[in-house]
């Protein structure tokens, strides 16, 4: 059986069996290679549930302010963002059951549309490593890596870490290394002067058009009042001025640090094509290496920058 | 006129316009200003972001203020605009120019930046000669060649552009067209045939008029549950909307000197129907989703005579989870779980 054939039956035991009141899980979208957010409460919607690359959207977002038992079918990225939530008593542990495998990774549709310079894809089917493109005037097969996310080919937790006493693992995983090194383009920035990196900054985000899509889709991103929405005082102003900007994007960045797991749906979200992930794989890249931070991989570990401990890196402190 | 005279046109057109149009920039399609010796990019399906941003900007400076020695100083932001060419526009765009009009440009009250803008800009539109799938202007009123708030329409059939000036305003920018001559018949059928295959290419079938009509009757349903429930309030929709039209007023003050701007903004967003008192009366995506759905589909067409949505399907390629305005309007002309049933696999 594939794994989406096994998750199926997992959920199926799951509400049959009543032990959650909702699962939430994937299925299948409305465009090629996008699959939707699907919320099942009966058995026999457990047949509309996909488990493949375009399942694109972190579901750990739809734990926030949600009451009652919930399973969850998601892959590594979001069950440590779903952990992390349950860390920081957004999402009680003990409702939440998460169901999970190996993940191959996730379908970027940016890089599909500048692979066929914005020529529409009218079906799209994954076969094993290949995507067989369909167009009004054109098929072509290619290789499945070359569309992935890049926090896919740099993912160090393709297999998800569980607890089987609360979840249900449907597949165990070999260990496989990143197919890209880790935070390639982000080393690159590091090696330029601070105002080269100020120049990029300002380059990536002068279209920004704070929609908000990248704070909304990230799970991570849960406070009811968010800092840039405050009017008392306004810490950032609605009228699009390049600060106001970069500030929300800088704070909410800061924010992300040794909390984000790097799934990459901020980036994907971004109508305008900023990769804002660059900024948070940045935070979690530097919450690794001085803290050893890896957010959502121990079950109830306290969190990286929510701790003292004095063996702390402490260079930057007189 | 012939494909290799656009650059020209366009100089032509700028010693007395500003020449906005699309560019590419990034993987996308944006409406930027021309430069004097840029050209913009003609052969798109349609730009990421509406062109309702030209006269509607993101944000906008109403007037300045400044307490100077107890006084307080009011200086109204330049409302004065050159006139300019907006050109590339698709005819749903241009469609939703005139849809925003009727919001802006009332009998009894009339938007002043917005207008000026407005009656200083020539639209020159692009006829759709090749729709998406996620299209559906068929549905809601609009087409493909349509001509509502076009001044100079222009068709691309291969080798050259027709351009057919309906309006005074477009007949004014015809003079700076280098070498235009009339169609051959070959080219005329080419036009037709061109004409009638996009028309057919776009979704005609979506049972609008029976969701607004149902819309009348399950305002309490707990079908809005269901709709709502991927809904993430991130905004996109609207931002990218060519009709969504709402906004908000701040001010942006440094100790004795402000600003007062109007900025974008989306019902979907918690704030959006915050009270001063706390109280919200849309406090859950449920209440904002169905708002949002009724606004666009039922209390447009009884205020404007027209749902406020012009099949573009920006919305549809851009929400970050998929929610599927047609998928929508599907389930609420069934009154079923339309958006929840088992679909077909593309093959």
């Amino acid at each position: 059986m594939i794994i989406q054939d096994k998750i199926r039956e997992a959920v199926r035991s799951l509400l049959r069996e009543k032990r959650v009141d909702l699962v939430i899980a994937h299925e299948m979208g409305t465009l090629p290679l996008r699959a939707t957010p699907c919320f099942a409460t009966e058995p026999g919607d457990a047949e509309r549930i996909v488990w493949d690359p375009s399942c694109s959207v972190n579901l750990a977002a739809f734990l926030q302010n949600r009451k009652g038992k919930v399973g969850l079918v998601a892959k590594s990225c979001e069950a440590r963002a779903a952990l992390v939530m349950a860390a920081e008593h957004q999402f009680p542990r003990e409702n939440l059951v998460i169901l999970s495998a190996p993940c191959q990774g996730v379908v970027d549709v940016k890089k599909v549309q500048r692979r066929f310079g914005g020529r529409e894809i009218l079906a799209a089917k994954i076969e094993g490593d290949k995507i067989i493109f369909k167009g009004k005037d054109f098929q072509e097969s290619l290789p499945l890596t070359q569309f992935l996310c890049d926090s896919c080919l740099e993912c160090r937790h393709p297999n998800p870490v569980l607890n089987p006493s609360r979840d249900v693992l449907v597949e165990e995983g070999s260990p496989v290394a990143p197919t890209q090194a880790d935070a390639a383009k982000i080393i690159e920035l590091e090696k330029k002067t601070p105002d080269e990196r100020w120049s990029y900054f300002v380059d990536q985000f002068k279209d920004c058009i704070g929609c908000n899509a990248c704070r909304e889709v990230c799970p991570i991103c849960y406070c009811n009042e968010c800092f840039a929405d405050q009017t008392a005082p306004r810490w950032v102003g609605k009228s699009g001025d390049a600060s106001d900007v970069l500030v929300f994007h800088l704070v909410r960045t800061l924010h992300m640090a040794g909390r984000c797991v790097d799934c990459g749906a901020c980036s994907r979200a971004c109508p305008m094509n900023i990769d804002v992930r660059m900024l948070t794989k940045k935070m979690e890249k530097d919450a690794r290496e001085l803290f050893a931070a890896d957010p959502g991989m121990k079950e109830g570990e306290a969190e990286a920058l929510a701790t003292f401990s004095e063996k702390d890196p402490q260079e930057f402190i007189m | 006129m012939d494909k290799g005279s656009i650059s020209d046109f366009i100089r032509n057109l700028q010693k007395q316009y500003t020449v906005v149009a699309p560019v590419r920039r990034r993987d996308l399609i944006l409406f930027d200003e021309l430069g004097s010796s840029d050209t913009p990019t003609l052969e798109f399906a349609n730009s990421k972001l509406p062109p309702k941003g030209f006269f509607f900007p993101r944000s906008e400076t109403l007037f300045r203020f400044s307490a100077k020695s107890g006084k307080m100083e009011l200086t109204p932001a330049q409302t004065k605009s050159k006139p300019a060419v907006l050109m590339g526009v698709r005819p749903c765009d241009a469609r939703s120019l005139v849809l925003l009009d009727k919001v802006f440009m009332t009998e009894k009250y009339t938007d002043t930046p917005y207008s000026r803008k407005r009656a200083n800009t020539t639209v020159v539109g692009m006829a759709c000669t090749d729709p998406r799938t996620t299209c559906f202007c068929g549905s809601v009123g609009g087409d493909p060649f349509d001509a509502s708030g076009i001044d100079l329409l222009m068709t691309d059939v291969g080798h050259g552009y027709f351009m057919e000036a309906l309006t005074q305003k477009g007949e004014k920018l015809l003079p700076h067209a280098p070498k235009t001559r009339s169609p051959t018949r070959e080219e005329l059928q080419k036009q037709g045939w061109i004409k009638s295959k996009a028309r057919a290419a776009v979704e005609r079938e979506l049972p609008v008029e029976q969701a607004e009509t149902n819309l009348e009757n399950i305002y309490e349903d707990d079908f809005w549950d269901r709709v709502a429930a991927k809904c993430l309030g991130c905004g996109v929709c609207t931002y990218l909307c060519p009709t969504c039209h709402c906004f908000d007023i701040t001010d942006d003050i440094l100790d004795s000197n402000g600003v007062r701007v109007r900025s974008w903004d989306s019902c979907v967003y918690p704030l959006f129907t915050l009270q001063a008192s706390g109280h919200n009366p849309r406090k859950s995506g449920k209440e904002r989703m169905r708002q949002r759905v009724m606004h666009k589909f039922n209390y447009t067409v009884k205020n404007n005579d027209a749902a406020f949505c012009v099949g573009c399907g920006r919305c549809v390629q851009d929400c970050p989870v998929n929610l599927d305005i047609r998928e929508v309007i599907k389930a609420v002309a069934s009154q079923r779980r339309a958006a929840l049933q088992p679909k077909e696999a593309p093959t």
